[in-house]
């Protein structure tokens, strides 16, 4: 067997530098890992201003405080691998998501469709490479070894026994996959490199270390081979992208959309099925992601068709912050059948009510149609909210009103007060600072209305109950 | 419903919440009872949640600016979601009932928290209590059925118009409960603020309670400022008259003051029959016999005298009585312990054994710390060893119980990094942000404020946002946050404590404090007894211990204070050779020591005090040194100044000085100097210190002073307030110090055995105590499995002590484990490494005694012997009878040897990472610390150590100080800001440090080294596990 093995150790700083790009690509950047105050990746830039992997933020910050700091995330490093792992599966048979960073490729299984190593590796290299994705490489008997190699930055496509050997006999142990435990156990013998401990009697060992520990040296030594879970792609479609720049006005993102949209059309032809509803998930800087779900009445295939919909539901869309990546989602198929048309066809027959629904849906947004509610604000313009399932919660306040106005208008009728004031004095830490105080007043129809004096002891209109 | 108003408006406010409802009261409750004065209330109630915390800080206001207001003392509950309510007290017993019902509610739940029972209700019979109506018909229903039926109970209904849309449903609950019961009402407003402006701090406040931004918060949020003191106009025009006058009535009814507070203190103390002074007499004359066995000179009696009817007028016998008990048991358990503090250094205190300092040779005298006239309790705080703390602790708690002692609070506020933060997350920023913006922000910058610091950071002062947070942490700060132990004061009553404060948990389990901190407990005349921790004590006591069991006569504290000043000890301090020693081992202090070469124990006292960051900011160190060495005269504006500043060479160094200063030279009365005094504690928290500066310029330019001089004085007053330290503390200190230094000079080895014993304690690591010792041509074993005990200890050897370290220092040994090894030890020690393998202890424990090297002595080298410790085999019966082999064939170098070492014990007795390098290296360029004393002043050189301490003081004005440590000695480098800016990776990240620079030298031979190049020579060990103690 031959196992290649990559360690891309800065899949963070490589999902994100396409952003960067929009800026200063000199900034300093680090990957920071809040959990154990360190950091964990840095660029070039980074390393010029003594930076170093492993230090805290505090240090970080004191030796170039103008770094940009991204928090690692492990969700991301993962969905990056996957994300590579679906462009080398049709390539590659046998890959193995190793850690949430690395993941290796079986090769010798491959050799009968391409030829020779050369070859393959370089098919292999050549799709990472179009990734931008860093890493680190080797090949070896099995998995162990090849990550050993990798971590220790070979970087070489070794074949020959006695060289895989050689090279491992080198590594440190710290490079190895033993628990810090029987690490910190060897250290104290003096047992530092892999060469020491491989030549140490197997009888010996076991006399001192677990068994966990035993079979992970004799994987490493090539003569066990561990069961590995294999890389399948899923049955559902995700595809992430991160945005090159960061996007504020929503309209930018179509192009993006479009060519999520492309693969999820290849993905769906080629395996026969159409679908009438999908996600997009907007990844915002700061806030919690925008979800935009697209349905259509009848299922399509072809991607025109729908960025047709998704356009219009762009059209409404605001993005809360600027959008730094997108993911589409798709998890419900249709089997494509000799009456589905959409094969052949981009042109609908006849709308249906629900497709013209959801073409208004798709138009309007999701809030076409509303009921007002009561909304957590003491600020009238928040405190009546519209909601478009109905559900919104009573808070048992009778001094909002049903209708509130845009604009105040003077009140023209001679009204009673019938409850006030009602003193508002809040918002301070936003644009527009909240003080006035407000009265029910009713007009001699029976009609109550939410009204405020101005400073001329002028009335106003500012809402009406129902 | 609502008033017509009246020509003669009267209202009182029945519920305020001071800042002592933590995050949720937005202002103080002196600000409180100042405003509700200053708007013609009658009465204010400070009624915080479950709590007193802030009653006495509104009575000593009230007390203080003579205000025509009634405080009346209370406290706002919640019972469920369906009850809320007030409790007021008409009485002294009603302050009980209150103070009991909160002690009862507190004590049943975590800290910070309560839990009210309904038995708490059921057992009010003095309290008059007002509910709060939920505006739930259901439950109020219910509880107003329940108060009609419980008729003992004084129950009102606060009605409160609070303008937010809910007046109109809580009336009409009014308008139902009035129909259907008969309770009074009185009108309320629940008062979170004492001004409509501080709003948004109570907004933030909320915020922070409930870990959500301001933004969030929504409809919990205040919805407006009503909740504030409002003018009696408007009260008039919100409520019916009747119910403004219920108030009045209601408090009329209550007159409880806090005046009536009488604390007592325990009566076992003194025998039946007897009082207190002729108890404490008789203590005292008892004392004499021990303390003077050559009897009395006229002098001395004549002070006693005078100390005792200071105290018995000032009725202080109780509080000396006390003491005396709790020191007697330290004496009985033979715990060292030394009592400092205003009148720790009396001749009574003497006699009472509770410091053992004599007065005749420190020349120090009571009255000059107790005076009648600055009317301040006396002051004295008992230090014991630290590690034995505990056993006086427990004693107290068990001879006068739980209830009858509680531990004094300490009010937690709000300080810039915890202002900053919170309000930085109300106001939703993210806190990464926050985090970051903190670490940034240099708070020492005398140049740039924060604020202004903030801009280079991001955050333009154009953005509204960050002009709050900037308005809204200057605000947070000084704020109350919750509610701490103090470190060791003591409250002990007579009877339960609950009827004199209420109490709650504290943090350490089996700890209860009262709501009161020291400031309060002043305030009201309650006195505490401190019972701190002190490590040097133990250290001594260790060092006496081993001193004494080899020579007959008995080495102690008031022998060696007996001897006199020795001026080889004196010589010893002056070249600065104090690591480890006490109070003067610093690197600040050892700078200073051969600049001020003391001579005496007063110059001690002194040193202690000057080299602080009060004295230092405030310019007094220079001054001082220049009118020691007299290169300047000494002049003094006036007789009386002449007299407070004498004795320290017109220069004021003690925070009495300043008070004294006070008091003669801007005639400040005693009641204002005991102000000064509080203000200079707290003025980081609060800058009430500025309140006094027209005062005393203006006091001190009337009685003939200059301005000059007056401005001169008020800022030294500055420079002192907080880090001001006390002569009577420092007298106490200098004489452990002194006492330290004799041991250190007369019994080193006992000195540093015992020092290691105590350890952590000090400034110092073992190791670094260690590389001392051997500096002093001491010589340092390694633990041993035959040699040494579980702790470290001082073994003869052809006539020379030498120190055997014990196993105590092996990391990852238990005590047990240690103690078992030693004693299983066969007489003739082990025999070999599988005797120690059969033990019955931890195979990991095993194997840590082998990579300490402990088994050096039975095996070739500690990886083979950790080797062997590793073989689960070998424990095993069934293979005793295998031959061992060794087939592991590796021994360490010196480097991993020295490594182990370090990993092991954290030390190393036969090497140093410097003296292994300068084998491998050719090192010969660099200047070791022993031969710095070799090169000329302002000559360059190239020094080479271990980075031991990175210290920036405040004081510095940005420069840092890095001590280097080699195999010969310890090096001070100085690090101008300039230089560690342009060389910053280099100076954070080194362990290994190359400084090229200048050697400065004073003329009493104090060498810094001037940083020019730093190079970092971390990679010439890059695995050495050196730590480096930061203190930036």
């Amino acid at each position: 067997m031959l196992w290649a093995y990559l360690h891309c150790y800065q899949l963070t700083l490589d999902t994100y530098t396409p952003l960067q790009q929009g800026g200063s690509a000199d900034e300093p950047t680090v990957v920071y890992h809040e959990n154990s105050n360190s950091v964990v990746q840095m660029n070039a830039a980074a390393k010029q201003h003594g930076i170093e992997l492993g230090f805290g933020l505090a240090q970080t910050a004191a030796l170039c405080p103008q770094a940009h700091i991204i928090k690692y995330d492990k969700d991301v490093e993962k969905q990056a691998l996957l994300s590579l792992a679906h462009q080398l599966y049709p390539l590659a048979s046998d890959i193995v998501i190793n850690t949430e960073h690395s993941l290796a490729i079986r090769l010798d299984n491959l050799l009968q469709y391409y030829g020779g190593y050369d070859v393959l590796w370089n098919t292999l290299t050549h799709e990472i490479n179009q990734q931008g994705i860093h890493y680190h490489y080797a090949t070896a008997w099995g998995i162990e070894a090849a990550r050993v190699l990798a971590k220790s930055q070979i970087n070489q496509m070794l074949r020959e026994r006695t060289a895989i050997t050689k090279c491992l006999a080198h590594c440190k142990l710290s490079y190895t996959d033993l628990d810090s435990k029987a690490l910190n156990a060897l250290e104290k013998v003096g047992i530092t490199s892999i060469g020491q401990l491989l030549t140490m009697p197997v009888h010996e060992l076991g006399r001192r270390f677990t068994n966990d520990t035993i079979r992970y040296l004799t994987a490493l030594r090539g003569e066990t081979f561990p069961t590995r879970t294999l890389f399948r792609p899923s049955s559902t479609f995700k595809q992430h992208t991160v945005l090159p720049f960061e996007v504020e006005n929503s309209q930018h993102l179509l192009p993006y959309m479009g060519k999520l949209l492309d693969t999820l059309s290849h993905y769906l032809r080629a395996r026969n099925l159409t679908t009438s509803s999908l996600c997009f998930e907007i990844q915002l800087r700061e806030a919690e992601q925008q979800v935009m779900p697209v349905s259509a009445a009848t299922p399509f295939t072809c991607a025109t068709a729908w960025l047709d919909l998704v356009s219009l539901k762009v059209e409404r869309l605001v993005l809360q912050q600027p959008a730094i990546a997108l993911t589409l989602l798709c998890e419900d198929f249709e089997p494509i059948e000799k009456d589905t048309n959409d094969l052949f066809s981009d042109r609908f027959t006849h709308l249906a009510q629900k497709q013209l629904i959801g073409r208004l849906k798709a138009k309007l947004g999701e809030q076409s149609t509303q009921l007002p509610a009561l909304g957590n604000s003491h600020i009238f313009e928040k405190m009546t909210v519209y909601q478009a399932q109905g559900n919104g919660q009573s808070y048992g306040f009778d001094a909002a009103p049903t209708f509130l106005l845009d604009h105040p208008k003077p009140l023209s009728v001679a009204s009673r007060v019938c409850f006030g004031p009602l003193r508002l004095q809040t918002g301070w830490w936003e644009e527009n600072t909240q003080k006035q105080d407000y009265f029910i007043a009713q007009t001699p129809q029976g009609v109550r209305l939410l009204v405020f004096k101005d400073t001329e002891s002028k009335w106003w209109v500012q809402g009406v109950y129902s | 419903m609502v008033g017509t108003g009246s020509v003669q408006l009267m209202y009182c406010e029945l519920f305020c919440q001071s800042h002592y409802s933590f995050l949720t009261g937005a202002s103080s409750p002196a600000e409180l009872v100042t405003t509700a004065s200053f708007l013609g209330y009658k009465a204010v109630a400070i009624t915080d949640e479950c709590s007193v915390a802030g009653i006495v800080r509104a009575y000593g206001a009230i007390k203080e600016q003579r205000l025509p207001i009634k405080l009346i003392v209370g406290s706002y509950f919640v019972f469920d979601e369906t009850l809320a309510f007030i409790l007021l007290c008409p009485n002294k017993a009603a302050y009980a009932e209150l103070c009991r019902i909160i002690t009862n509610a507190r004590r049943r739940s975590e800290k910070g928290e309560y839990q009210l029972a309904e038995w708490d209700l059921r057992t009010l019979r003095h309290c008059k209590l007002i509910w709060l109506p939920s505006g739930n018909e259901e439950p109020d229903n219910h509880w107003a059925q329940w108060f009609t039926k419980h008729s003992n109970i004084h129950t009102h209904i606060g009605a409160q118009r609070l303008l937010d849309g809910h007046d109109h449903t809580r009336f009409s609950t009014y308008n139902r409960l009035a129909q259907q019961f008969h309770f009074p009402f009185v009108a309320c407003t629940g008062v979170l603020m004492h001004h409509s402006d501080q709003l948004p701090l109570q907004h933030v406040l909320h915020a922070t309670r409930v870990h959500q931004p301001i933004d969030n918060l929504g409809r919990e949020a205040l919805s407006n400022a009503e909740r504030s003191l409002r003018p009696l106009k408007k009260i008039t025009k919100l409520y019916p008259e009747k119910w403004i006058d219920n108030t009045l009535a209601l408090a009329e009814q209550c007159h409880f003051s806090l005046a009536e507070l009488r604390y007592q203190y325990p009566a076992e103390l003194v025998p039946k029959g007897k009082t207190p002074t002729d108890y404490l007499r008789e203590c005292v004359e008892a004392g004499i016999k021990v303390r003077f066995p050559e009897g009395l000179s006229d002098k001395v009696r004549g002070l006693i005298e005078k100390e005792m009817r200071l105290i018995e007028e000032q009725q202080y016998a109780y509080f000396f009585l006390t003491l005396y008990d709790i020191v007697q048991f330290a004496k009985r358990q033979g715990i060292l312990y030394q009592g400092r503090g205003s009148a720790a250094n009396s001749v009574v205190c003497y006699c009472l054994e509770i410091t053992a300092v004599d007065p005749r040779q420190i020349n120090v005298l009571f009255e000059r710390f107790i005076s009648k006239e600055r009317d301040e309790p006396p002051d004295i705080d008992v230090d014991f060893e630290h590690q034995r703390r505990e056993e006086v602790i427990q004693y107290i708690y068990q001879k006068y119980g739980r209830e009858r002692t509680a531990i004094a609070a300490t009010v937690i506020c709000y300080r810039f990094k915890s202002a900053f933060k919170d309000a930085g997350k109300a106001l939703g920023f993210s806190e990464t942000q926050l985090s970051f913006i903190i670490k940034q922000i240099n708070r020492r910058d005398s140049v740039i404020p924060w604020q202004s610091q903030l801009e280079h950071l991001g955050l333009s002062k154009e953005d509204k946002k960050v002009n709050l947070l900037i308005e809204m942490t200057e605000q947070l700060l000084g704020t109350p946050r919750h509610l701490s132990q103090h470190v060791g004061g003591f409250v002990i009553s007579a009877g339960p404590l609950y009827e004199l404060v209420a109490t709650e948990n504290a943090a350490m389990p089996e700890r209860t404090i009262i709501q009161w901190d020291k400031d309060d407990i002043e305030t009201l005349g309650l006195l505490k007894v401190d019972i701190l921790a002190l490590g040097m004590l133990s250290a001594i006591r260790r060092a006496f211990d081993l001193i004494n069991a080899q020579f007959p006569v008995p080495v102690n504290i008031p022998f060696i204070t007996k001897l006199g000043d020795d001026p080889q000890v004196f010589d010893m301090i002056s070249k600065a050779d104090t690591v480890g020693v006490f109070q003067i081992e610093s690197r600040a202090q050892m700078s200073m020591l051969p600049r001020l070469k003391p001579r005496c124990y007063y110059d001690l006292v002194v040193q202690i005090a000057i080299v602080r960051p009060g004295p230092i900011q405030g310019d007094m160190v220079h001054p001082y040194l220049l009118r020691r060495n007299g290169k300047e005269s000494i002049s003094y504006p006036s007789e009386e100044v002449k007299e407070v500043l004498s004795r320290t060479m017109g220069v004021p160094i003690f925070q009495e000085q300043v008070i004294q200063l006070a008091m003669v030279a801007a005639g400040f009365s005693g009641g204002e100097a005991d102000q000064l005094r509080r203000a200079m504690a707290s003025w980081k928290k609060d800058g009430r210190i500025f309140e006094f500066r027209d005062k005393l310029i203006k006091g001190m330019v009337k009685r003939g002073y200059n301005e000059p001089f007056a401005n001169n004085l008020f800022e030294q007053i500055k420079g002192f307030a907080g880090y001001g330290f006390p002569e009577s503390h420092s007298a106490s200190f200098a004489v452990l110090a002194y006492v330290s230094c004799w041991l250190k000079f007369y019994f080193p080895v006992e000195f540093y055995v015992a020092l290691l014993n105590s350890w952590p304690m000090g400034f110092y690591t073992p190791s670094q105590l260690v590389q001392d010792a051997k500096r002093h041509n001491i010589c340092v074993h390694p633990p041993c499995i035959n040699r040494s005990d579980f702790a470290h200890k001082v073994v003869n050897l052809a006539g020379d002590k030498q120190i055997q370290l014990g196993l105590t220092i092996i990391k990852g040994l238990g005590e047990t484990a240690a103690q078992y090894v030693c004693s299983q030890r066969p007489k003739q020690g082990y025999e070999s490494i599988e005797a120690v393998q059969k033990l019955a202890i931890r195979r990991d424990e095993r194997e840590a005694l082998a990579s300490a090297g402990a088994f050096n002595q039975l095996s070739g080298n500690r990886y083979e012997a950790r080797w062997r410790m590793m073989d689960q085999q070998a424990t095993l019966p069934l293979f005793d009878s295998l031959p061992i082999e060794n087939s592991l064939n590796r021994a360490p170098n010196e480097v991993e040897d020295l490594l182990e070492d370090y990993a092991a014990t954290g030390l190393c007795t036969n090497n140093h990472p410097i003296a292994l390098l300068s084998k491998k290296k050719n090192l010969n360029f660099i200047t070791p610390a022993n031969q710095l004393k070799t090169k000329a002043h302002k000559s360059v050189v190239k020094v080479l150590g271990c980075v031991t301490g990175r210290q920036a003081p405040g004081t510095a004005a940005g420069v840092t100080f890095i001590t280097l440590e080699d195999h010969t000695g310890n090096m001070n480098i100085v690090v101008w800001v300039a230089t560690a800016r342009a060389q910053q990776a280099t100076f954070l990240k080194s362990t290994l440090l190359q400084v090229n620079g200048i050697i400065e030298r004073s003329k009493e031979g104090v060498i810094h080294i001037i940083a020019g190049k730093l190079i970092d020579r971390t990679q010439w060990l890059t695995s050495l596990n050196l730590a480096s103690r930061d203190f930036h």
